[in-house]
């Protein structure tokens, strides 16, 4: 179930290059928390350092500490990191020489879960959850590529919610998807943050005040303001907030 | 601008695209001239002689010395690409990369010479498995290089996906990333195969020729690249247009390999 995250003066840099000076924001629990900024501010590799996935680029290192339900991050082994914190990627990225069950077992199967009917029960679960189940149960050992984007994403979404996780990142998840697919994946993030909390990156302004309870602006690599939608999209407090939100650059 | 004129310059135009199209249809076959003229040398100086037991020895010869290279090269370019793939970044994979471009670069007679310093010296022997030595020589570096340009292309997505639901780096690259390199990889080792068949130059060092069936894999074998290479300069014109149904075999087994690589790619394209 979902656990409030933590960040406490988080810094990340990809070799010299300073790419997030120390952020520190805290994301609740069961709240939609979605990420905006214009593209290199530094959003994805402010999620990617909540998994500790930014660790595995070549030259990649953070400082600062991350907090799950009192625990720090960055004193667990990221193994153990990732099946708390579970990640969706921009472009649809399933195992593709899987089928759509063994996508979804994946996560389980990788954690050493063996017994069939545990993974199945499962694997229908998440299914269920990411709202795909009716379109994939009678194709569930189909070959993936069978899948519309929409639903291989949705399907992205499924395997990560298999292994049960607190925290669901969505980077971008809709970037690369028909409107129609955007909004049901919208639609089921407000879903799913009654068992999750959910950190949800987006470059769509809309999107982000629809489904948001907190909102974060990123700007080169600095949380600039962060508050409820209402508020920053209303009444921002500070200037460079107001000049991104009105166009004036980004 | 008037009718006319807009009509006029259009007409101009579609002529002038008319010349480039012609001027490309000529140079396409320009450069398919060499080949052809190649095949139907081959074809109309080789074939009478094709059926004859003489080719047997080379051919078994070559096949061998390529299979024995491969088992070499497999492993071995397989872990040099992953290691590349794994360790990018660090100032030990810019030099391993270097030269591993450098050696797969190298003229192969280098290679021949090297591998008779080290193998042939050492053991005694001209033979067949230094020649497979010295074709795994530089079948590890292209293999290496290869398989590292397709994890980077097309899997680091995929391996991405594997490490956010917690899996191991080893169990994400073996599980999940593997299985998807399986065609690429097959590919690559089809063309290391065809380019190991062909060469001729480090075998001189290390293989020798044998008009006899070689003691097992420590003796001097025939192959087909030698065969060719002895026969042409035999005096002997029957002797010489064995060389062209050597050539004729090699070809056959060259073009084979290549149908398969294309039609394994095409399959995945769809």
């Amino acid at each position: 179930m979902g656990k409030s995250l933590v960040v406490e003066s988080l810094s990340a840099f990809y070799g010299k290059q300073q790419i997030l000076y120390h952020v520190s924001m805290t994301m609740p629990e069961h709240q939609v928390t979605t990420i905006i900024g214009p593209s290199g501010a530094g959003k994805s590799t402010f999620v990617r350092c909540l998994n500790r996935l930014h660790e595995t680029t070549p030259n990649a290192r953070m400082e600062g500490s991350v907090w799950l339900d009192h625990q720090n991050l960055y004193e667990l082994d990221p193994i153990i990191v990732r099946r708390k914190v579970g990640m969706v990627f921009q472009a649809p990225n399933p195992f593709p020489t899987r089928t759509v069950f063994e996508n979804v077992a994946a996560g389980l199967r990788l954690n050493g879960i063996r017994n069939k009917s545990i993974i199945s029960e499962q694997v229908e679960k998440s299914l269920q959850l990411s709202s795909l189940w009716d379109e994939v149960k009678n194709s569930l050992h189909q070959p993936v590529w069978n899948l519309t984007r929409g639903q291989q994403q949705r399907l992205c979404i499924a395997r990560a919610l298999a292994i049960e996780p607190s925290v669901l990142i969505l980077d971008e998840p809709a970037s690369t998807l028909d409107p129609l697919s955007s909004l049901k994946i919208e639609e089921l993030v407000e879903e799913l943050k009654s068992h999750y909390t959910i950190v949800l990156v987006t470059h769509n302004l809309q999107q982000a005040a629809r489904v948001a309870d907190l909102t974060a602006l990123f700007l080169d690599g600095e949380l600039v303001e962060q508050g409820s939608p209402a508020e920053l999209f209303t009444r921002p407090k500070d200037k460079r907030t107001e000049d991104y939100l009105t166009g004036r650059f980004g | 601008m008037r009718e006319e004129q807009f009509i006029r310059a259009i007409k101009r135009r579609k002529r002038k695209d008319q010349w480039y199209f012609v001027f490309l249809l000529f140079m396409g076959f320009l450069s398919l001239f060499p080949l052809f003229s190649v095949l139907y040398y081959v074809v109309s100086k080789g074939w009478f002689d094709l059926f004859s037991a003489g080719f047997l020895k080379p051919t078994v010869g070559t096949l061998e010395m390529v299979l024995i290279a491969m088992v070499f090269a497999i492993p071995l370019g397989t872990g040099l690409g992953l290691y590349l793939y794994e360790s990018r970044g660090t100032r030990m994979v810019t030099v391993v990369r270097y030269t591993a471009d450098l050696l797969s670069g190298i003229p192969s007679i280098l290679i021949g010479m090297a591998v008779y310093a080290v193998v042939v010296i050492s053991t005694g022997t001209f033979s067949l498995f230094a020649g497979s030595v010295a074709l795994a020589t530089f079948s590890i570096p292209y293999l290496g290089r290869e398989i590292e340009d397709q994890l980077i292309a097309s899997t680091s997505a995929i391996k991405e996906g594997a490490l956010a639901l917690g899996a191991t780096n080893t169990r994400a690259l073996l599980q999940m990333v593997m299985p998807v390199m399986t065609r690429p990889l097959i590919v690559a080792i089809l063309f290391s195969m065809s380019r190991a068949m062909g060469e001729t130059a480090p075998l001189l060092f290390t293989t020798l020729g044998n008009h006899f069936w070689p003691i097992g894999l420590m003796s001097p074998a025939s192959t087909l690249s030698l065969q060719i290479y002895f026969d042409a300069l035999s005096p002997n014109s029957f002797v010489q247009s064995q060389a062209w149904t050597g050539a004729l075999i090699l070809i056959a087994f060259i073009i084979l390999l290549f149908l398969v690589a294309k039609w394994i790619t095409r399959e995945e394209s769809k």
